[in-house]
């Protein structure tokens, strides 16, 4: 649909009025913004070297560190400001000198936060949300939102509720992402906050599950693994519960579609990432985002392939709970099969 | 994320949209998927999740190494559930969603066969021989079947078995050592090359644009490792595997520029570009001790892939 057939349909509709204003700058496929985010991470490798042979002692001085660190996000902010236009370039130029900022900062104030760990990665995360904040760039929000949710978790490294993660960052991501679309304001801030938010819970999710594992037989009681997988499942079902309201559907098939969720949730109850990246795959999908269907899709294969090399469980007990599973998403995907295709099917999803 | 929406959200932004009605207009547009949309997206993922934990799950139950359980039953637990997958198949056409997903499980089933052969009999075989074996035996399958979803199985196949041979047999016996990174963009490079050759000819599974993508991808890693352990590691000791490189660049350049546009994987290979220089002029620049060398390699790679992305995000525009 072009933005002239576009602007026709709402009008017709009563949505909006009069002609149809100069169309903005088509938005940046998801793939060179990837390109640009990368390029920029190498980019701040080198400026930070830089910094290291020009500004004496930065990385060993606390306050320097912070200082420059500040200096260089304030630079980043205003160049940032002049590319708000989807100018890749100026962006591309800010957001190396934006990582290498924030990764100064990082490094002064866990240097000055010495030996509690906790509370300099607790910092941090506060630190990169409010980056996240003020730096409009889209993809500079993605990093930053995957970096305060880094922080968390490497700060709950030390406090102790690791276990509650992955089930804060499915909720964070889920409400970030379903809520991204109230309006302009809302879409520029929490659209790529939920991207970075969902890499983090795909990648930190499975590692505080294998952490807790190991924690586990350490030093944790027996359980909290268990619990872990209850808050998750509880997420996953939540998710669903939403997106089936927001999906209008009738009483009859809201009974069976969340039958099936917890049935799901049970069966994977031995592979707890396999919900994380589920919850991403149904939201990426609400949200029409296909780099995140994707990447939720890699996440769940890969948390499949940690699952045969976990030693929580015997092989026989991996492979019943995989069957039991596999054969409950096969009875959902006959049953969807049999269902006549809807009359209104451009009914609300 | 479609431009669809990005419109509304701009006329949103300048007021031209309430933000009351915004969900509405989401709707209408078609921004958002429908009943229908939803429900084919989650009988497609239902019955893929589905059939792929299953045939995991069997995988398992095999690796699990039953004593108890007599040989031939082992066997007959595998041999059956490739037989109800192919008749699964059969029975709901191998281009139905179900028939596919079916197709993929029995090839992955043959995997779980042939490791069973090898626990057995204790064949003494490795694991190249596995997979090896394993990529042979689904071929056929891949031709009748006709799926691009089990032709990216068997390529992936392919690459562990190419792996597991110089893990084992060639670390040394081919280009001086990095004979696996020739070997993997070998492997990938020429499958690049054989799928757009088919999706030109209109060959039907060769047609879908992110298979294509994936497989680019693939050969994309390879190329670019190739490259960088050529120009970064050893210098011009391995002039050849900048050339292979080079090449690769020059081959997708004319593929995905000049013969079509294919702005994702031009985006990749920009991003091979990226790595390559960085890599290249950082260990010549740092030898340098100067401090400004390191923001020349910034600048070089903030212009580089700045630059490429503005001229790649206008021609995405330019075919839109």
């Amino acid at each position: 649909m072009d933005p002239h057939t576009t602007w026709r349909a709402l009008a017709d509709a009563g949505l909006v009025n009069g002609e149809m204003p100069v169309a903005a700058a088509s938005p940046t496929p998801w793939y060179l913004r990837a390109l640009v985010g990368v390029a920029a991470w190498i980019a701040a490798v080198f400026v930070l070297s830089s910094m290291g042979a020009l500004v004496y002692r930065v990385f060993d001085n606390a306050m320097l560190s912070i200082a420059t660190g500040a200096i260089l996000c304030a630079i980043a902010t205003m160049l940032m400001r002049g590319a708000r236009d989807g100018g890749l370039f100026l962006g591309q130029f800010g957001l190396a000198i934006a990582i290498s900022g924030e990764t100064l900062l990082a490094l002064g104030v866990f240097t000055a936060a010495g030996p509690r760990h906790g509370v300099g990665w607790l910092v941090i995360a506060v630190a990169e949300i409010v980056l996240l904040f003020i730096i409009r760039d889209r993809t500079h929000r993605v990093i930053a939102a995957f970096f305060a949710a880094g922080a968390v978790y490497a700060g709950a490294l030390d406090f102790g509720p690791l276990v509650l993660l992955p089930s804060l960052a499915a909720a964070a991501f889920a409400v970030t992402a379903l809520n991204a679309d109230r309006s302009a304001a809302s879409h520029a801030l929490l659209q790529p906050a939920s991207a970075g938010i969902a890499l983090a819970l795909l990648l930190f999710a499975p590692a505080a599950i294998i952490l807790e594992d190991t924690h586990r037989q350490v030093q944790l009681a027996i359980g909290i693994g268990d619990t872990l997988r209850a808050l998750l499942a509880a997420v996953f079902v939540v998710t669903v519960a939403v997106l089936l309201r927001r999906a209008r559907v009738n009483r009859g098939e809201m009974t069976a579609a969340m039958m099936a969720a917890l049935i799901l949730a049970a069966a994977t109850w031995p592979v707890p990432g396999l919900l994380a990246a589920l919850v991403v795959v149904v939201v990426g999908f609400a949200m029409q985002r296909h780099a995140l269907i994707g990447t939720g899709l890699v996440s769940g294969v890969a948390m499949l392939g940690w699952y045969y090399f976990s030693l929580e469980t015997t092989l026989m007990i991996k492979s019943l709970s995989l069957m039991a599973a596999g054969a409950i998403l096969l009875a959902t995907g006959w049953l969807l099969s049999r269902a006549a295709p809807s009359t209104a099917g451009a009914r609300n999803a | 994320m479609s431009d669809t929406r990005e419109w509304l959200f701009d006329w949103n932004a300048r007021g031209m949209l309430a933000t009351r009605d915004l969900p509405r207009a989401l709707t209408l547009v078609g921004a958002n998927p429908g009943h229908d949309a939803w429900r084919r997206f989650l009988r497609v993922l239902a019955t893929g999740a589905g059939t792929a934990l299953l045939a995991v799950g069997v995988i398992f139950f095999i690796a699990f190494n039953w004593h108890d359980l007599p040989q031939m039953v082992k066997f007959g637990l595998v041999e059956a559930a490739i037989v109800v997958a192919i008749a699964a198949c059969l029975m709901r056409g191998v281009d139905s969603i179900a028939g596919i997903a079916a197709l993929c499980a029995a090839a992955l089933l043959t995997g779980g066969l042939l490791a069973l052969v090898g626990q057995v009999y204790q064949t003494g075989a490795d694991t190249f021989e596995l997979f090896a074996l394993w990529a042979l035996a689904i071929l056929p399958w891949a031709v009748a079947g006709r799926q691009a979803p089990l032709w990216l199985i068997w390529l992936a196949i392919v690459n562990i078995a190419v792996q597991a041979w110089f893990l084992r047999w060639g670390m040394r016996a081919f280009a001086r050592g990095d004979g696996v990174l020739w070997a993997l963009f070998l492997v990938n490079a020429a499958a690049l090359v054989a799928w757009e050759v088919l999706r030109a000819s209109g060959v039907r599974e060769f047609g879908g644009q992110w298979s294509l993508r994936i497989v680019a991808f693939a050969s994309g890693i390879a190329a670019t490792m190739l490259g960088f352990v050529a120009l970064v590691f050893t210098g011009e000791s391995r002039a050849l595997g900048a050339i292979a490189w080079l090449a690769w660049l020059a081959a997708v350049w004319l593929a995905f520029r000049v013969r079509r546009v294919d702005v994702f994987v031009l985006a990749g290979a920009l991003l091979s570009v990226v790595v390559i220089v960085a890599g290249f002029l950082g260990r010549n620049f740092f030898a340098s001790g100067a401090f400004f060398a390191p923001l020349l390699v910034a600048a070089v790679i903030i212009a580089l892939a700045g630059g490429g992305a503005v001229m790649l995000k206008r021609l995405a525009q330019e075919v839109r």
